[in-house]
């Protein structure tokens, strides 16, 4: 399952929020370092997951999750363990991406075809969408319309959330994609509870102004 | 307005306690609008929540962990060196920037020597003559010009001097005699010719010292100059060996008077003629002798003597006597443009410029104000000879009834009554076209001396007198 050929760290990889994870933590503070590459293992995909949701781009993604294990090892001392260790984690990467994002200024929006495009529209490669373009790609001559459909329907959500702000992507990566409880993200964004609905509220509006050509489309 | 938006997320997503659900179903049911509102907003969760999820790529997490496996290998202490040693070095990146800044500065230094070569505050004038040259004429020109740089317009004039065009060709320079300034302030202390006690500005003679080995060349040379600019009076001081024929008894008088104001003060041996002197050294010696009434170059031709007889490395031997110029109204532009045309003539071995001044030198008599320079004395501001009292003698007659033949220097101090009035001070005469020239208005004496046959080892002392050396900034 993983894409790491440590077999030590393939076993015993604990299911993520059982807490076995907060125990790794602890044996990685301790020094152990076969317990951070279980930490790896257990949370890579999932972190790149979000990561690229947020950025658009694999290889970005994958940059920013190699980035996001690195600080984390870094600042395993200052861990307080207020928090879950993904959602720690998690909090360093979504901050490295928002950086990123407000760096580079740009909006993307993405696509399943392989294209991701810019503020502007203008095309250029996506890996993580092409990437599931191939796993749907071989069966989509041979299998019904609602397939096509749904990719369809995948790239028109993908290509509005690239064109949203960064804190609205976040909120709503969190909340729709990683399943964050208000909690977990209000950890994550430092917000009040309040403050965080009240964005995540926004937020859904701007996906849905977004998404009006689709949703009307829809309709009809 | 963001507890509406908190309530109405919270009712989308599901989270909304019983009264708050209540309540928003009610306000639906009024405003039916709003109902099509929450379903799309609906609609977008759970589009997003149907979005598939993607895997990690292979080489996501193989970096860190060949890291983490090279470190349990080698058995790292410190787990987080490991990841700090994955992270990208920023030495080449501060590097570069501290290359960059270095660049700057040293443009900037650059620029700021080409633009501001030196900074002379101005000082007054008597600032610049407080202080009292050590021992020797180099030092003295060293410390005038370090003065130049301090002290402004009066001390530039010594620089002026020292200065050459960087760029002409220098021939190597003949460390010049000390001159002891020491010994010249207790001759002055001694002879009662103390420095000007009355702030009158003194006006010091530019001396000039040429070694030639082509001296008749160097001369033409000299006088060829002289004689292109105007305003200069100069005077050739014949050689020493043809005697003063106009000699009058009361200059005589005069020559024995002052001879003894100068006995106080021990006077060089004279060479004998088994012991053959420097060139410098019979020069001055016949001079002095042959001009004893003049008293005019005696003292620095003494002191030059007694230093060149120190600093010469070479044996003596006999040698031509020295040629000697006075001039009038030769400023020290004129002078180190001589200099200057002299030192890029192949004859000319060294060209060396004093701009002598009795700094500090003390009154020790009130109203003998007289200054002296290289032995020169300025009579014509003494104050206490009534103005009809100077007169020209020692065989020097007005140039217009009777051109001097003969060289003669005349002293006016103590003459007799009766002597013709409107004359004035000391005149110094022979071989040129005037036959009376003032000493006080003397602005040039010029040396010219045959090249030594050995020059003496470069100086160790700092350039003195060197003037490519003087142009440093």
């Amino acid at each position: 399952m993983s894409s790491l050929s440590g077999a030590q760290f393939d076993a015993e990889l604990p299911a993520p929020g059982d807490g076995g994870d907060a125990a790794l933590l602890r044996l990685a503070r301790g020094g152990d370092r076969a317990a951070y590459g279980r930490l790896v293992v257990l949370y890579q995909d999932r972190l790149f997951n979000a990561l690229l949701r947020m950025v658009g781009e694999t290889e970005e993604a994958r940059e920013l999750t190699q980035e996001t294990f690195t600080r984390g090892l870094e600042k395993i001392d200052g861990f307080r363990g207020e928090s879950s260790p993904y959602t720690w984690l998690f909090r360093i990467g979504m901050n490295l991406a928002i950086s990123n994002l407000r760096r580079s200024q740009r909006r993307r929006t993405f696509s399943l075809d392989g294209a991701s495009a810019g503020g502007n529209g203008s095309a250029s490669g996506d890996g993580q969408a092409s990437g599931l373009l191939n796993r749907l790609a071989s069966a989509e001559h041979d299998q019904p319309p609602q397939v096509a459909e749904r990719r369809e329907r995948h790239r028109m959500v993908l290509e509005a959330l690239g064109r949203l702000d960064a804190e609205y992507r976040a909120v709503l990566i969190m909340r729709d994609v990683e399943g964050f409880d208000y909690q977990q993200m209000a950890d994550v964004l430092g917000l009040p509870l309040g403050t965080l609905k009240s964005r995540l509220f926004r937020a859904r509006l701007a996906l849905r102004d977004e998404l009006a050509p689709y949703l009307e489309g829809q309709k009809k | 307005m963001e507890n509406i938006e908190a309530m109405l997320c919270a009712y989308i997503e599901g989270d909304l306690d019983e009264a708050g659900r209540a309540q928003i179903e009610k306000h639906l049911q009024e405003h039916p609008q709003h109902r099509k509102l929450i379903a799309a907003l609906t609609t977008t969760r759970d589009l997003m929540r149907d979005l598939p999820r993607a895997k990690a790529p292979a080489d996501v997490g193989e970096w860190l962990h060949g890291q983490v496996e090279r470190s349990i290998l080698l058995d790292d202490s410190d787990m987080k060196t490991t990841a700090q040693r994955a992270k990208p070095s920023r030495w080449p990146q501060l590097l570069g920037v501290a290359a960059v800044l270095l660049l700057f500065a040293s443009l900037g230094i650059i620029v700021m020597k080409m633009v501001m070569p030196t900074f002379t505050p101005p000082v007054s004038p008597t600032a610049a003559t407080i202080k009292m040259p050590t021992s020797s004429l180099a030092q003295t020109e060293d410390q005038a010009r370090d003065e130049s740089k301090a002290s402004g317009p009066v001390a530039a004039n010594n620089l002026l001097l020292s200065k050459a065009p960087p760029s002409q060709a220098v021939p190597q320079e003949i460390p010049p005699a000390p001159f002891d300034v020491n010994a010249v302030r207790q001759r002055l202390a001694s002879s009662g010719y103390a420095a000007n006690a009355n702030g009158i500005e003194q006006t010091a003679p530019v001396v000039l010292v040429i070694n030639s080995s082509n001296r008749s060349t160097t001369d033409g040379q000299i006088t060829q100059y002289l004689n292109r600019q105007s305003g200069i009076s100069w005077r050739q001081v014949p050689d020493e060996s043809v005697q003063s024929p106009g000699q009058t008894p009361q200059l005589n008088q005069l020559a024995a008077a002052r001879q003894q104001n100068f006995a106080a003060s021990p006077l060089p041996a004279q060479p004998s003629a088994t012991q053959p002197a420097s060139p410098l050294a019979s020069a001055s010696y016949a001079a002095q002798n042959n001009r004893a009434q003049n008293g005019y170059l005696g003292d620095a031709l003494r002191t030059l003597e007694k230093k060149d007889s120190e600093n010469l490395s070479a044996p003596p031997t006999t040698q031509p006597a020295t040629d000697m110029y006075v001039a009038q109204g030769m400023t020290v532009q004129q002078a180190d443009e001589l200099r200057q045309s002299l030192a890029s003539q192949p004859d000319v071995q060294a060209c060396r410029v004093y701009k002598q001044m009795a700094l500090d030198v003390p009154a020790t008599q009130p109203g003998a104000n007289a200054d002296l320079v290289l032995g020169e004395r300025q009579e014509t501001l003494k104050p206490t000879i009534p103005a009809d009292q100077l007169v020209v003698t020692g065989g020097l007659t007005p140039p217009t009834t009777q051109p001097t033949t003969a060289p003669a220097i005349a002293d006016t101090t103590n003459l007799p009554a009766g002597a013709p009035a409107g004359l004035a001070g000391k005149a110094v005469g022979g071989g040129g076209s005037n036959s009376q020239m003032a000493v006080a208005n003397v602005d040039a004496v010029i040396v010219v001396q045959p090249a030594a046959a050995t020059p003496p080892a470069p100086s160790t002392e700092p350039a003195a007198t060197s003037p490519s050396a003087s142009t440093q900034p």
